[in-house]
């Protein structure tokens, strides 16, 4: 589903230098499997999801995802990709804070093009448990809800693949854990593929795999 | 496209009172340029359409002087000759009798032969045997028409005749529409109709007498008007020195005045318009700027590149929609209000004149200007990275080669429509250059303020720290705010300034009777001696008095004066130095320099000494002419041939208001050569000015008598008017300049809040974060006013010193009050603007990121 073939990342600094990100990443992950990315700050996690979702190029290698090549697609087609095929979960969230929980999710649908993008998009938040609360804006749900909200919008077209970027990282514990366990269901229930970035010691080890970077490169994998 | 179309639906459904503001904000601008063009394109469709009725005929011949006598051409189905000249008419001989200045038209023949002239009775047959009279001044007199049979002493007593020239006039009716009839406020006084066989019998038309003459044709039905102009141009003699018009050309001369005050009023209201956008540029900006995040998250969920930058471009476009209506809708209005505020600046078919029609080009100019300098903001939400919300280090969009070339066609279009409104391709660049100097300085002075605040000492207290901060944040957006704030001051303060040079010489009254304010005009010589003596007995003062002789030029250094092509440096306009040389000169002689007068070049004859063949001319008219020192001037007077040498130029202080002359020669050349005299006087009092008007008037029914406190008057009423517009248009800039503020403000207002939300749980008091919020707005208004008050300061200076040749003395009393004005109206509607940001509760701020 997911394929990693020699993935390298560089940037060039501002003092001309090349700063290598990520370094031979090779990595296959079956449909339908969860996957969490592990690994200290600095040491690439982020900027894999990032090639993963196709809001990066990688310098070197080939993402292969869902049988696209995503070094072959143009920016519009990267963008329609994502709408199709990806969800996205920020660790902060990033609702549009000027629209309602029901509105942030509808945004979502229409632009994954779904034919009834309302009810589905209720449907969502029903799932998520938030079925009381869709008429509220962002300012006024706590951290979880808001967390919540943004799972909703990402799954509301049910994606074949997820990508979570540490969702649990702003929350409390408890709602850490509630927020995961909710990742969990909706990855089983949905059998979408799941890749989250997390430094919980206590989650990873919930997922079928863990991928462990340092300083941009593949440590371990199991 | 249909999420674009219901995303941006939901945009102005959620951003609805901000949108609103923005939109009325430029509203505000395009309303005050629609409200003055308006009112132009009806002054100039009035004068195109109207311009037969206004002069009252198809052609028109002109002369200075008696006209000659012209048989009735062919082409022409009737003619009608009119003179117009100022008298003296009065009220009686008794004591309580009342004088002043009158319009005369003397008219031979039907009248109008075009246009209308109604009149209370109305008159049959068109035939004049009486005075038609002003409505104003029948009013102010008492005045009604003529019963039969009446003497003159009855008439007189009735008020229903008026004294004019050696008799009495009965009244045969008072004015009611009269097309003719141009401006009040230009003119000297009220008008009166009489015949012209009436003004000869009572000596008002004589060779002598100072008037003009007009010959007004109808052509028959079917007649070309441009082919016979053209015919009966080209037949008048070199000699007969007349000149002849279509009525479009001689009306759009009789509407110049307004024409000047109406240019002046829509380059008002074109810079309220560019200040509009301007202010528009700065709230939309900001507006954009808050949609890059936006554009982040919807570009992560996979919205198409350009579909954000759509959705913004589509709701902004809809908000200047909203505003151009808004704006066309109020425009259209004012535009029937503004000639009400000019009141009898403008004649009075323009006010019932037509509903204008929008300008379509300058309109199409400002929103392509506002495309122009939104383009590169949209570009940056086409650019936005979603790669934003994952990493903070993410490259900023934008790009500067689109942000200059934007911007510099955005100034070309600008600088178009200011050359498209301008008189003339010269002031149109001086006016465009002008302004973008004016707004380039404002620019650059609060740039800099706002460095030197940036880097000024630590030791301070913290809301001010604050304040500098927060304008130190943005400060290109601070900068452009400051300029469209000091730009709307500045205009305000600046014609201000200029109206109030401009009426003080004219309003002075100093003692001594060195300042006259009463002058008498075509005094003979044998009424001299009488009318001297009642002056000193009157005012206990010796009046002024000079001799004047008329005359022609009819040659410059050899050259014909008819001839003489425009010479270099003669003058910007070469058909106004025509106009000088060939109109009738008014010729004095003196014996030194007067009071008033400076030597600025060769040398001014002695008191004393032989006759001289020589001429001093003032500077001005030199040029204007194209006489130097040396050259010999030749004078044509009644049939004398006269000649003298420029010996001398002098430089006049026309203010002064003492009898000056451009012309002055040798007392040996003019005084054998018929003449009449000046004289003024100083006179205390309006009472008494009016009472010896009309004691002047009885004794001595021929001569002119111009009270300037009456002029004054008129024209500090026309300063007035002109001013009440202008102080219209500055308050309804500084209002947009305001609302301006108010909209970015708004548009920028989750950062404001957020920034406060943090200061708050940091532990920053409502108070400071209130005390800051003041301060900003204050530094804001304030320095933008006081750099904009003092710009003013100097500028409209340097403007009254050196283009009006006025003395300068700003009052700094209303600088001041304007400045503190501006800065108080700022941090008033910023402080408003912004508590909405300061009331909002910390957690739901930062919860909401």
């Amino acid at each position: 589903m997911i394929q990693l073939s020699g993935i390298g990342k560089t940037f060039q600094a501002p003092g001309g230098e090349t700063l290598s990100v990520l370094e031979d990443i090779t990595y296959h992950l079956e449909a339908g499997s969860a996957l969490a990315v592990q690994g200290p700050s600095g040491s690439g996690k982020s900027t894999l999801l990032a090639i993963l979702a196709g809001l990066e190029r990688a310098t070197t290698g080939t993402v292969t995802v869902a049988g696209q090549r995503l070094d072959a697609l143009s920016e519009r087609e990267l963008s329609a990709f994502r709408a199709r095929t990806l969800g996205f979960v920020f660790q902060s969230f990033h609702l549009l804070p000027h629209f309602s929980a029901l509105q942030n999710v509808v945004i979502g649908a229409e632009i994954a093009g779904l034919a009834s993008p309302l009810a589905r998009s209720r449907e969502a938040l029903e799932r998520v448990g938030l079925g009381e609360r869709m008429g509220h804006a962002p300012g006024q749900l706590s951290g979880g809800e808001c967390q919540r909200v943004a799972i909703a919008r990402a799954t509301v077209a049910r994606p074949p693949i997820l990508l979570c970027d540490e969702p649990t990282g702003s929350l409390d514990p408890l709602n850490a854990t509630r927020v995961f366990d909710l990742i969990m269901d909706l990855h089983r229930d949905l059998r979408t593929t799941l890749v989250l970035v997390t430094h919980d010691q206590h989650l990873a080890p919930r997922m079928d795999a863990i991928l462990r970077l340092e300083r941009g490169r593949m440590e371990a994998a199991q | 496209m249909s999420f674009i179309l219901r995303m941006a639906g939901r945009e102005l459904q959620r951003q609805a009172w901000r949108l609103a503001l923005i939109a009325l904000c430029i509203a505000v601008g395009f309303a005050a340029f629609f409200a003055t063009h308006g009112f132009s394109a009806r002054v100039l469709e009035s004068i195109a359409s109207e311009s037969r009725a206004m002069l009252g005929a198809d052609l028109v011949l002109s002369s200075r002087g008696l006209m000659p006598e012209r048989p009735l051409d062919a082409a022409v189905q009737a003619q009608t000759l009119v003179y117009d000249f100022p008298s003296m008419a009065s009220t009686g001989d008794d004591a309580g009798a009342v004088s002043r200045l009158v319009d005369v038209r003397a008219v031979a023949g039907a009248y109008p032969l075009a246009g209308r002239l109604e009149t209370t009775p109305p008159r049959t047959d068109r035939e004049l045997w009486g005075l038609l009279v002003d409505p104003a001044l029948a009013q102010a007199w008492g005045l009604s028409p003529a019963g039969p049979g009446l003497s003159s002493a009855e008439l007189l007593r009735r008020r229903q005749g008026l004294r004019l020239g050696s008799g009495v006039v009965p009244i045969q009716a008072v004015v009611g529409a009269d097309d003719t009839r141009q401006a009040t406020a230009f003119a000297l006084g009220p008008r009166v109709y009489l015949s012209l066989e009436a003004a000869r019998d009572l000596g008002l038309v004589t060779p002598r007498a100072r008037l003009g003459g007009r010959l007004l044709m109808v052509l028959k039905p079917g007649e070309n008007l441009t082919r016979t102009a053209r015919r009966l141009g080209a037949a008048l003699a070199k000699g007969d020195r007349l000149r002849l018009q279509t009525h479009e050309e001689a009306a759009s001369a009789l509407a110049q005045p307004i024409r000047n005050t109406n240019r002046f009023i829509s380059q008002l209201g074109l810079f309220t318009l560019l200040l509009s956008c301007l202010g528009a540029w700065a709230i939309l900006a900001a507006y954009l700027k808050g949609r890059e995040r936006e554009a982040a998250i919807l570009r992560c969920l996979g919205a198409a590149p350009g579909a954000p930058a759509a959705v913004a471009g589509l709701t902004v476009a809809l908000v200047v929609l909203a505003a151009l209506a808004l704006g066309l809708a109020a425009g259209t209005g004012a535009a029937t209000l503004l000639p009400r505020l000019l009141g009898d600046l403008v004649p009075q078919g323009l006010r019932q004149g037509r509903t204008p029609v929008p300008p379509l080009l300058e309109t199409a100019a400002a929103v392509a200007m506002l495309a122009c300098v939104l383009a590169p903001a949209l570009a940056r939400l086409r650019q936005v990275s979603p790669l934003a919300l994952l990493r903070e280090g993410a490259p900023a969009p934008g790009s500067r080669a689109l942000t200059w070339s934007c911007g510099l066609t955005a100034a070309a279009i600008a600088a178009a429509l200011v050359l498209a409104n301008a008189t003339s391709p010269m002031a149109g660049a001086v006016t465009a250059g002008a302004m973008a100097g004016l707004f380039l300085t404002l620019f650059g002075v609060s740039r800099l303020v706002l460095v030197l605040y940036r880097r000024s000492g630590a030791a301070m207290p913290l809301p001010l720290k604050l304040a500098l901060g927060q304008l130190s944040a943005r400060p290109a957006l601070g900068a452009l705010l400051m300029s469209v704030i000091g730009l709307a001051v500045f205009l305000a303060l600046a014609t201000q300034f200029v109206k109030e040079d401009l009426v003080r010489p004219l309003a002075a009254q100093r003692g001594a009777g060195k300042r006259p304010n009463l002058f008498f005009v075509d005094v003979q010589p044998d009424q001299m001696a009488p009318l001297e003596a009642l002056l000193k007995e009157r005012t206990g003062r010796e009046p002024m008095a000079s001799p004047m002789v008329r005359a022609r030029l009819t040659a410059i250094a050899g050259r014909a004066v008819e001839e003489a092509p425009a010479r270099p440096g003669e003058g910007a306009e070469p058909s106004r130095g025509q106009s000088m040389r060939t109109r009738e000169q008014n010729l004095t002689w003196r014996t030194a320099l007067s009071a008033s007068e400076t030597l600025t070049g060769g040398r001014y004859w002695p008191p004393t000494g032989p006759d001289r063949a020589e001429l001093s001319l003032e500077e001005g008219f030199a040029k204007q002419v194209g006489a130097a020192l040396g050259d010999e001037l030749v004078f044509e007077v009644q049939g004398t041939e006269v000649k003298g040498v420029v010996t001398s130029l002098r430089k006049v202080a026309w203010q002064s208001f003492q009898p000056n002359f451009f012309i002055v020669a040798h007392p040996s050349l003019l005084r054998d050569l018929p003449a009449t005299w000046v004289a003024a006087a100083e006179v205390d009092g309006a009472g008494t000015r009016q009472a010896l008007q009309n004691q002047v008037a009885q004794r001595f029914p021929n001569l002119t008598v111009l009270d300037i406190g009456e002029v004054v008057a008129r024209i500090g009423l026309v300063l007035d008017r002109v001013a009440l517009v202008t102080r219209a248009l500055a308050a309804l800039m500084l209002t947009s300049a305001l609302l301006v503020l108010a909209a970015s403000l708004l548009a920028a207002r989750l950062g404001r809040q957020r920034d406060l939300a943090l200061l708050r749980t940091l532990g920053a008091s409502h108070r400071t974060l209130l005390a800051s919020l003041a301060w900003e707005f204050l530094l804001l208004g304030g320095t933008a006013a006081l750099g904009s008050g003092l710009l003013a300061w100097v500028l409209a200076g340097a403007f009254s010193a050196r283009v009006l040749e006025l003395d300068v003395h700003p009052d700094p009393w209303t600088g001041l009050g304007v400045i503190l004005l501006a800065a108080a109206l700022t941090a008033a509607v910023g402080l408003a603007s912004s508590l909405r940001a300061l009331e909002a509760k910390p957690m739901d701020v930062l919860r909401g990121e």
